[in-house]
Formats: C-alpha cells, structure tokens, sequence
C-alpha cells in the first residue's frame, strides 16, 4: 500500500475537511450507515478440527456524501467486521474515498470507488475493476474499494469509461479457522505477480455501453493484474499460494427486452490466466439465459422473478470457476407486503457431474430501521473426485461439501 | 403529463408539417376540423386533451413524497421518496427519476424512466450496494409499487392516445361539477379493464379515478386532494388515498410540496446520472 498512502491521506483530508468542517461549501450531504449482527451456523462438522462449527459477528458500515459546490462531490464509504472465529473475516476496508469532477461532458473521479459491469444474475463474468471480497460474501457480490481514477464522458443514451486503476487489491480469502475455503489453506501473505511491480502495476481498463431501443450493449476490455488468482501448490502441498498473472480480457454484455423478457448474454476472452493446472491457456467463457416476471401471482399483490441461466467455460474441468458447464434457475419472490418480505431460491446445477448448489435467501423489514434476512447455502458433491484427477474445477465444490450453512443476520439502519 | 394532441388526424399532419409552437393553435384548429368532419371525437378525449394543454410548458418540478401502507386492520408503514420529473420536448414523453428514502434497507434505490408514446417505457434501476445500473421492462405496468396498493401505471406519466374515451355525464361530486368519463386503456399489459374518472369542470384536475380490473369488478378508488396552485398556473394534489376495495387494504401518497422549475436538465435524467444516484 506504500504507493497508494500519499494519496489516500490527501484525499481523505480534502474530503473530510470540506464534508465536515466548511458548512457553506456543502449544497447537500447525508450520513447513514449499517449496523449487523450476524450468526453462521453449520450443521456438519467441519473437515479440519481447526475450522470453525458456529460462529458470531458483528459488522459497522458508514457512508458520508454530498456536493462540494456546484462541480465537484465527494463520498466515504467505510466497512468494518469483527468474526468471532476467522481472523481473516475480521477485516475493515475502505469501499470509496472519492472526490468527483462533475461536468455536462465529463466526469472525472480520483480515490477508492466500486465498479459493476455485467447483465447476468448467477455469475459475472465481465466484471473485473474492483476486486471480490470473497470472505466477505462466497457469492462473490461483495467488492473492495479500488484505487482509480476514472474518466466517464457521456453520449447519447450510452457512456464510455476509462480507468486507471494504479493499485491492485488481492482477493480475501477465509483463513485457516474460517469455513467455506478449499481444504488447503490458503497462504494470502505471499501471493505471487507475473509483472515485477508486484500490486503496483498500472492496470487499464474501458467500457462503452449504449442503449438501444429494446437492446442494451457494452463492450469492455482490461488488461492488467487479472484479479482471479490462479492457485500454486506449496511445498509439501501444504498451502495454496495465490498467482497474479497479467492478462488481457476483451468482454461483450448483451441485453434483449421482449415486453416482460430479459434476455441476457455476458462473453469474455481472457488471454495469459494460467489455468487449474498452471498452465497458461487462453480461454472464453459464456453465461446466457433469460430473467421472467409474473406481477399479481394468482391474483395476490405479489411478484415472482424466475431467471434460467447457462454458464459455460471453454476450460473445461481446467477452469478456475466451478462454473465450467453448468445450469442455473432461481426465482425472487417478493410479497409486496407492509414488511417488504421477499424470498429467493437458487439452484446451480453441473452438467457433467452430481455436483450442485442450492440457495435460499429470505427478508423482512422490522419498522423503519431494522431488518432480518437469513441465507442458507446446501453444496452436493457426490461421488469423492479421483485420487488420480484430485484437480478438476469442481473439486472446488467437493472442498465446501461439509459446509452447508444457515446465516442470520439482523441489521440496524441509522 | 403529455403535452401532446394525438388524434390520428393530427398525427397526419404533424407528419407533414414541421411541428413548431407557434403553428400549435392553428394546428389545433385544423385539427378539430378535421377530426369533426372525419368521424365525431367523443367529448371524453376532448376534456383529456384540454388537461393536457393546460400542463404544458410545466418545465421540471420535484417532489418529496411519503406513501402510508394500511392493512385492513390499521396496521401502517411508510416509504419515503424523492421525485423528479422533466417535460418532454416536442414528441418525447416525459423523464422522471424517483430515489427511494426509507424502507433504509433500499435506500439510494433509483428508478429512471423515459416515457413513450404508443409503446413501452424505457426503464432502469439502479441498485447501490452493487452500484449496479439494471434495464427493466418498461412492460411491467401492473406490478405494485413499493408494496402500495398503487400500480406503477397509475404513478407512470400518461399518454392521451393511451386510452379510448366515453363521455358518461356533467356530476356533482361533494358539491364540485366534474365530469364524468370512462376510459379504456389501450395497452394489453395494463391491469385494468376500465377507469371512470371524474374531471373537475372549473380547472381539469383529477378529482376521483375508479378502477376496474380484468374481470370488471371494481378494484380500487383514489381520491385526490389538498389541491394547490403553482406558477399561477397548475394546480398539483398534495394528499393521494388509495382504497383497495377488494381487500381493504390503503395507501395515501402525501407530498409536502413542489419545486417548479429548478432547473432540471435532459444530463440529469441519463444512466451516467442514475449512477451517481446517493
């Protein structure tokens, strides 16, 4: 983080001192933030007896925005968690520290930000600027903060994006307590970059997406520290250490709308990953399928979401991703109600072997600043892989068999 | 609102005739004319079409707004909003952005909307825990907004040509002459099979709407109130009460006030601006 210090401080500075201390200079600002208490319970043993079998956190966030003067604002985004049993989940992170050129012909934004690119709901493909907080959420839609600074010049219906992104974050993994992580622990404190500025590479990355009348279309391309770790075995295979190779990744999202249908389409090719056996492989992968709402379900007040997905990996059983030739359909159930309760179900299913993941997600809202939600993930993986393939892309799935789990987690707004 | 005339005579003609301001009364003119000669315009259409003219050239306004939930039993929760809506220009329909405030779970949620006539309206969210911009079908009409017991085409800008018009009767309704007119909506994705709507004679504003669904039972009465003048000019309701008739369930939409023309501008109403959406 040495390079990247200096500037934090400076803007960190610069934005607090206006936020806070200048009244006349903010048009508007809000502070909120989110308080969570949250239980993990797993209903098998663990396969190490160092992991965890329950356990308990407690998670702060806080956010502070607002306009500093007629063209510039500014946002702060904090994220703290304390886990009872994975020193690695207990971790903070800066999400944004951003201060923003506003201009009718350009934005310019300078600090930590977090990007999303993508149509499709299972897996995001083509989404690659700001890096998976994967202890924080497996489903891998929790980013961190990225260092960048970003160019945004809008058209007509449709934007184009450049960033400079000067500061690589590693992935977070669970540590050797944690559950959810491969059988070998993963050995974070040494990672390993193909380009001898280690996480100080200058990464690139741009996207142009406009809208049609019925059709949304991006186009993206990034070339840098790729931000999935391809895995090295250590001595003894006793740990995994993770490797940032450079890569380049040109990537395509397609939306289709017909009336109450979202058809979805997200490609990439990506060149210079090292594949699950380490070798460099230049591959595509695809995720396509379409997203359906029923309003007024059988004449009540609510609504059911069904989505249906393919998810596919030139790779094959050399993939990175479990995702290398798999079916997934989920639905969102939103009752429409007082307490905003909604539902969701999700079933990932593997083509190729009995390998699958079930999800169900549920939440009520309780008065104006309170809310409950629970998350419960089942993993299938039958049989045992072969001692003589023991790498294969769902083996990553075999890894997470014991940990079925409940989540419960109740959350304060302020 | 539109701002639009849309009889299919005078859709001929703007076809043929550069559409300018300042041709729009003698248009009109020509319009009644020659609709009048063609075929006879039921009086319904023409009192909407007066509606219209009388919202034109509002320019932008914005609103914060709170919807009550009430179940059948006084149960209440209560979701709050802010709104922002831009005129159309010429052809196009109006652009309205609504940020939800409360349920704080969903807060910095935005809905952006470019409306259309004679088809589907443009929409996208944006959701902030991701920073994630969705286009959604602009088909969705009938789905409940918010958990309300209004639809989001009943809080969606509407179009004149979005319905056929029956004129039904002159009514006193709580000693206000309105008049009463039915309409149909046209499009096959809205929920209801019918509206009546009762149009306040002295300043064309909704005094009651009665919908009616598939089935033609009557499913909701919304009644609108608190009515106050704005620019001297548009008169804009400031307590909204929803009444679900076939459950009992409630939902009154109260604004605190509206900021007329405070400068809203077409970048303020793009996916780079839902984006920036706090």
């Amino acid at each position: 983080m040495n390079g990247i210090k200096p500037l934090l401080a400076l803007l960190l500075g610069v934005v607090l001192n206006q936020m806070l201390l200048s009244n006349n200079a903010m048009a508007a600002s809000q502070a909120e933030g989110e308080l969570s208490l949250q239980t993990r319970l797993f209903n098998q043993d663990p396969q190490s007896m160092l992991q965890e079998k329950n356990t308990q956190s407690l998670a702060f966030a806080f956010n502070l925005s607002g306009a500093l003067g007629e063209q510039f604002d500014a946002e702060l985004d904090v994220f703290y968690r304390y886990d009872g049993a994975d020193e690695e989940r207990t971790k903070g992170d800066i999400r944004k520290l951003y201060l923003r050129w506003l201009n009718p012909h350009i934005e310019v934004l300078a600090g930590f930000n977090r990007v999303f690119w993508g149509v499709t709901e299972v897996n995001h493909l083509v989404d690659i600027v700001a890096q998976t907080d994967a202890v924080e959420s497996p489903d891998g839609e929790t980013k961190l903060g990225q260092p960048m600074i970003a160019f945004t010049v809008p058209f007509e219906n449709g934007l184009a994006d450049i960033y400079l992104l000067p500061h690589f974050r590693e992935r977070t993994f669970p540590g050797e307590n944690g559950r959810l992580r491969f059988s070998l622990p993963v050995d974070y404190d040494n990672p390993i970059y193909e380009d001898p500025d280690e996480d100080q590479h200058i990464d690139f990355a741009a996207r142009i997406a406009k809208s049609f009348e019925n059709t949304e279309l991006a186009l993206s391309y990034f070339q840098g520290t790729g931000r999935d770790p391809s895995y090295l075995f250590g001595v003894n295979n006793a740990s995994i250490q993770p490797y940032y190779p450079q890569i380049k990744q040109l990537g395509l999202e397609a939306q289709y709308i017909w009336d109450q249908w979202l058809f979805k389409l997200e490609f990439i090719h990506r060149d210079g990953q090292p594949n699950l056996f380490f070798e460099e492989e230049a591959y595509q992968a695809v995720t396509t399928g379409f997203e359906y709402t029923y309003y007024g379900l059988a004449g009540s007040a609510s609504d059911l979401g069904i989505i249906a997905e393919l998810l596919y990996d030139s790779r094959g059983q050399r993939a990175l991703s479990t995702y290398e030739e798999d079916f997934a359909l989920g639905g969102r159930w939103v009752l429409n109600n007082l307490h905003s309760a909604e539902f969701i179900f999700l079933w990932i299913q593997d083509l190729n072997r009995f390998a699958r993941v079930f999800a169900f997600e549920g939440s009520i809202e309780m008065g104006e600043s309170f809310a409950l939600s629970f998350e419960s993930t089942i993993i299938s993986h039958q049989p045992q892989p072969s001692v003589l393939t023991p790498l294969q892309s769902d083996r990553l799935l075999y890894d997470l068999r014991d940990d079925d789990s409940i989540e419960l987690t109740l959350s304060y707004y302020f | 609102m539109d701002q639009q005339i849309n009889t299919p005579a005078h859709t001929r003609i703007k076809e043929s005739l550069i559409f300018n301001f300042k041709y729009k009364a003698l248009l009109l003119l020509l319009v009644s004319a020659h609709a009048l000669g063609a075929q006879p315009v039921d009086r319904g259409r023409t009192i909407f079409e007066e509606m219209n003219i009388r919202e034109m050239g509002f320019g932008d306004f914005s609103t914060n707004q709170t919807m009550v939930l009430r179940s059948k039993s006084g149960q209440e929760s209560h979701r709050q909003m802010e709104n922002f809506v831009l005129e159309g220009k010429g052809e196009e329909g109006d652009k309205t952005l609504i940020i939800f405030r409360s349920p704080k779970r969903v807060r910095g949620t935005a809905l952006l909307t470019h409306a259309h006539q004679a088809k589907d309206d443009d929409q996208w969210l944006y959701l902030p825990i991701l920073g994630r911009v969705k286009r959604i079908s602009g088909a969705s009409k009938s789905g409940a907004f918010l958990g309300s017991e209004f639809s989001y085409e009943d809080l969606a800008p509407l179009e004149v040509s979005d319905f056929n018009y029956h004129f039904v009767a002159e009514e006193n309704v709580n000693g206000i002459a309105t008049f009463k007119v039915e309409r149909v909506p046209l499009d096959a994705d809205s929920g209801y099979s019918r509206q009546v709507v009762w149009v306040n004679q002295e300043h064309y504003r909704f005094e009651k709407i009665e919908f009616y669904d598939r089935k033609e039972a009557l499913l909701k009465t919304v009644t609108f109130n608190d009515y106050r003048l704005y620019l001297n000019k548009y008169w804009r309701p400031h307590k909204i009460l929803m009444l679900n008739q076939s459950d009992g369930k409630s939902t009154d939409m109260l604004i605190e006030s509206y900021d007329f023309q405070t400068g809203l501008k077409e970048e303020d109403f793009t996916q780079a601006s839902l984006r920036r959406t706090k």
